[in-house]
């Protein structure tokens, strides 16, 4: 079943990347160049700061979510990418009512799926792997069966510890708006490992993961990021 | 034009993720007070094998009736051809009883059956969106025998599967 489900969130994730390289396709000359296109040197870190969760937390009361990103170019258009951030959910239906917090990190890569035509050109489209951790503390649960016919029972669930693994497989956008500043979008899908772990009352989000009781979840990120760059020793000046 | 395409392609996937991220409690898409379905059936006579052979029977306006949390007798009346029944366990008991009557059209004491569930309620967490329920095991199930025969577990588990008859009677 998970595998399935993987399959189903790889075929989406490719099918709407081919979209995006379609759409980001140069015009081909007649001739047509095997030769393979040359390394494009330079350092690059650039690191970002998501604005969709925030901005999601600023239209619900129940939860916060605050992401950041750094990714590293090393080399053939791959990324070195590391993200981490804090949440908190704050349940208060009439039938349930608990807190959480977690933070989270995310280490992985990013595969460009473009050449660079320049070594100025960092624009890229890109797949990416990550794998996802996040440490959850739940407060003290208070729930009430709603029963109309034999009447509403009342109970606690003891405050809980959690760990969250998952993988992740993304793809996205980011381009070069100005000089150093970039944007760009990730949409993911995350499928977690230990689901056995959130039986008895998984939180209802995760920062970084998204919804707990879901075992697969789409999620999507907004970044705005500042690139840092500098020449590799050997570089011929450009 | 491709730019144009790319602000729309975004525009829809974050319109999207935004409406997913910001619905405050999904809608709960399953029951939260578990069911015990019973059906009801008669001995028609046996097959070659002699194995007994029960067809399913239709009762005529069946009611079934308990007395609530609050001592109040409740009665749900069930719409006539009726073949399969529902009631709910009380998760702050081990047992409970449910008077049912197969045909409310001849109303007599001496119609009525009075069925005694035995079992054990376990709690559990359905969702967020739908709190947590209790889910049942049959023990045991005990039956006076105006109008029913008697009574058999088909099924020891009440849960969210609303797909299974747990409890067969038998009419006379």
């Amino acid at each position: 079943m998970l595998i399935q489900s993987m399959l189903k969130y790889l075929c989406i994730s490719i099918c709407l990347l081919f979209c995006s390289v379609d759409l980001l396709a140069l015009p081909t000359n007649d001739t047509v160049d095997i030769a393979k296109p040359k390394e494009q040197y330079g350092h690059q870190i650039c690191v970002g700061v998501d604005i969709f969760q925030p901005f999601i937390s600023s239209t619900v009361n129940y939860r916060t979510g605050y992401e950041f990103t750094a990714d590293y170019y090393f080399k053939n258009d791959v990324y070195f990418v590391v993200e981490a951030g804090w949440g908190d959910a704050n349940i208060n239906y009439p039938d349930l009512v608990y807190k959480s917090t977690n933070n989270f990190f995310r280490i992985g890569i990013n595969k460009s799926l473009f050449a660079r035509l320049s070594p100025k050109d960092w624009d890229m489209g890109f797949v990416g792997l990550r794998y996802g951790f996040a440490s959850i503390q739940r407060s003290n649960a208070t729930y009430t069966v709603i029963d109309s016919f034999w009447g509403n029972t009342t109970g606690s669930v003891p405050a809980q510890e959690l760990n969250c693994h998952w993988v992740e497989l993304s793809g996205g956008m980011r381009v070069e708006l100005f000089k150093g500043i970039c944007a760009g979008y990730t949409i993911r899908g995350k499928f977690r490992l230990n689901n056995n772990d959130f039986q008895l009352l998984a939180p209802v989000y995760i920062a970084g993961y998204g919804r707990g009781d879901k075992n697969s979840v789409f999620d999507f990120n907004l970044y705005i990021s500042y690139a840092i760059r500098w020449k590799r020793k050997g570089d011929s000046p450009h | 034009m491709i730019k144009n395409s790319c602000k729309f392609i975004l525009l829809i996937v974050a319109t999207v993720f935004f409406y997913a991220c910001t619905q405050e409690r999904l809608p709960c898409a399953q029951p939260t007070i578990m069911s015990v379905v019973m059906g009801c059936h008669k001995w028609i006579g046996v097959d070659t094998l002699g194995n007994p052979i029960f067809k399913d029977t239709i009762l005529n306006h069946p009611t079934v009736t308990a007395r609530d949390s609050a001592g109040q007798l409740r009665t749900s009346i069930y719409p006539q051809g009726s073949n399969s029944l529902i009631v709910h366990m009380s998760p702050i008991s081990d047992s409970c009883q449910w008077i049912i009557s197969a045909d409310t059209t001849q109303v007599s004491l001496d119609s009525a059956d009075v069925i005694t569930f035995y079992y054990q309620s376990q709690l559990n967490f359905l969702s967020n969106a739908c709190g947590y329920a209790y889910f049942y095991t049959l023990q045991k199930v005990v039956t006076t025998h105006h109008t029913f025969d008697s009574v058999q577990i088909a099924n020891t588990t009440v849960n969210t599967n609303v797909n299974t008859e747990h409890v067969k009677i038998f009419m006379h």
